[in-house]
């Protein structure tokens, strides 16, 4: 660019990135301030003003290169673009141009904000959940946090779920392919959810399961992804099957009928363990 | 009894007399002649009775209404004269009526207060900051061209102007120009391809004016139409240059992490 003493550097940064502070790292004697944007006066912009270069006012401007380091928090999608801009004293423009913001990504956050408690820790029992998120160390938008739970685990009722996020009812529960989602509002101002979900059913066996967690603006941007940790349903589903002998003498042949209850689920496998003492005549 | 006639100048459709009598006057004819154009508009305030004369027209009042030693009357809507030469004039006579006999007299030159706007004037350049400028003046006079007027450019004297001239005219095919203290331009010797009297009509491209270090606007200056040396049609214009493109904008983000705090690195 070609600046003088008295010229001005803009740079405008659109209101969805913050911008926090400025410096220029190759300017000695240049200052840089910050106008935030202020949109209940128009103002959709972060305004970056940086002058006081090192010329005198030539009649041909000097080319000069300059480098500004901006503390921003990232807006939450990609898409933007800055605009620059010299003036001279007067503020009329000398040069422009645009530049483009580079590429965001979605962040995935630390899965150590996540903890689930289970009422019934039983392998295909009726239980409820309560999860727990402390996004304390996060910046959190308005806007909601979709959480998809396992396949595996069964909403009882979904024509009468129950949901609470903090005690509201601020949790929409719905069920898709299978899978229970929970729409929830969030606040910028809370950083600690915690979600109350009953009537559920646990995974039919000790398969471990985790949850998917997503948030995202008001707009259904998403800006956070979190896979929690895994859990499981530690304790066996309870077979209590009848068993009857043709005969009870020792040493002699004998026909052994083991019952099994109904199972509510179609186990993948099942193992017979045997008495060790007891040995097969018959396969 | 003396008639002292204050000179006085066109102002578009008005003209104004202003006589001054020495001693007190009743019964009386005025006339005013000019070489003026009448319009079918034309008429006076008071009352008067316009004659068209061939080249110039005749207005008698009668019975005039005298305030102390001095009269007042309007001429409205008398096509001005084109230019703003002084060679048009009006003459007044005063008849005493008793005796028929004209008794004194006065003549005056008038002139045109304000020269004739161009009627299209756009100026138009597409040069950057730092670039030398060229500018399009797409102009048309409102009155009729002659090969041998005279066109003067004169820019703001904050420029430091060079000199290539042309213009793009159906109706001209050579002139000269020249340019003065950097800043005065002066068209003249045209060579016209009819001589059925038209409007200018065209484009004038002035090429190689000092570049600029902003947009800022660059006013004061005008174009100019002379006719013997009178001027005819004026606009003034004023032009402004884009903006330059800065090159070698690098950005580069500490995280691309969305709603992350990090930094920017703008290096221009």
């Amino acid at each position: 660019m070609g600046v003088n003493s008295t010229d001005n550097l803009f740079i405008k940064v659109d209101q969805a990135i913050t911008v926090n502070n400025c410096t220029t790292t190759t300017c000695s004697t240049c200052t840089c301030s910050i106008t935030p944007s202020n949109p209940s006066a128009g103002l959709l912009y972060n305004s970056i003003k940086i002058n006081n270069f090192p010329f005198a006012a030539l009649t041909t401007d000097l080319s000069y290169s300059i480098t500004v380091l901006l503390g921003i928090k990232n807006p939450i999608s990609s898409g933007y673009v800055l605009s620059l801009a010299t003036t001279d004293a007067q503020n009329y423009t000398k040069e422009i141009s645009t530049a483009s913001f580079p590429n965001i990504v979605e962040s995935t956050i630390s899965q150590e904000i996540f903890s689930l408690a289970k009422s019934i820790d039983i392998v295909y029992s009726n239980t409820n959940f309560t999860l727990t998120l402390n996004f304390l160390n996060y910046s959190l938008i308005n806007g909601w946090m979709i959480i998809e739970f396992d396949p595996n685990i069964v909403l009882l009722d979904p024509s009468n779920p129950y949901c609470l996020s903090n005690g509201n009812n601020n949790c929409i529960t719905s069920t898709s392919n299978g899978y229970i989602r929970l729409n929830i509002t969030v606040s910028q101002s809370i950083t600690v959810y915690i979600v109350n979900i009953n009537n559920l059913r646990n995974p039919n066996s000790t398969k471990f399961f985790n949850f998917k967690v997503k948030l995202t603006n008001i707009d259904g941007l998403v800006y956070y992804t979190l896979t929690s940790p895994s859990y499981l349903a530690s304790k066996p589903y309870q077979l209590t099957p009848t068993v009857n002998s043709s005969s009870c003498l020792n040493s002699q042949s004998n026909i052994v009928t083991i019952n099994f209850p109904f199972l509510p689920f179609t186990p993948s496998q099942a193992v017979i363990v045997d008495d060790s003492s007891a040995s097969a005549f018959n396969g | 009894m003396s008639i002292k006639i204050t000179p006085f100048t066109w102002d578009q459709t008005k003209m104004t007399l202003n006589l001054n009598f020495l001693t007190h006057w009743t019964r009386n004819l005025l006339n005013v002649t000019s070489n003026q154009v009448l319009s079918s508009m034309s008429y006076c305030v008071p009352t008067c009775t316009i004659q068209t004369m061939g080249s110039f027209f005749s207005v008698t009042l009668n019975n005039l209404a005298l305030q102390g030693t001095q009269l007042q009357f309007y001429i409205y809507n008398i096509i001005s004269p084109a230019t703003l030469e002084t060679a048009d004039s009006v003459s007044v006579s005063i008849i005493e009526t008793t005796y028929n006999s004209n008794v004194q007299a006065g003549a005056l030159s008038v002139a045109s207060k304000y020269p004739n706007n161009l009627q299209i004037l756009t100026v138009s350049t597409t040069n950057k900051v730092g670039e030398q400028v060229s500018l399009d003046l797409t102009l048309t006079t409102q009155d009729l061209f002659s090969a041998s007027d005279t066109i003067t450019i004169t820019l703001s004297t904050t420029l430091s102007m060079a000199s290539q001239i042309n213009i793009t005219n159906p109706l001209v095919t050579t002139f000269t120009s020249q340019v003065q203290q950097n800043y005065k331009i002066t068209l003249s010797g045209f060579t016209l391809v009819t001589s059925i009297p038209s409007q200018f009509s065209g484009i004038i491209g002035i090429h190689n004016i000092s570049s600029q270090l902003s947009v800022k606007p660059v006013t004061g200056n005008a174009i100019s139409f002379f006719r013997n040396g009178a001027l005819y049609d004026q606009s003034t214009f004023s032009f402004q240059v884009v903006p330059a493109t800065m090159s070698n904008i690098t950005l580069a983000l500490a995280s691309q992490n969305a709603n992350a705090a990090t930094n920017l690195t703008v290096t221009v």
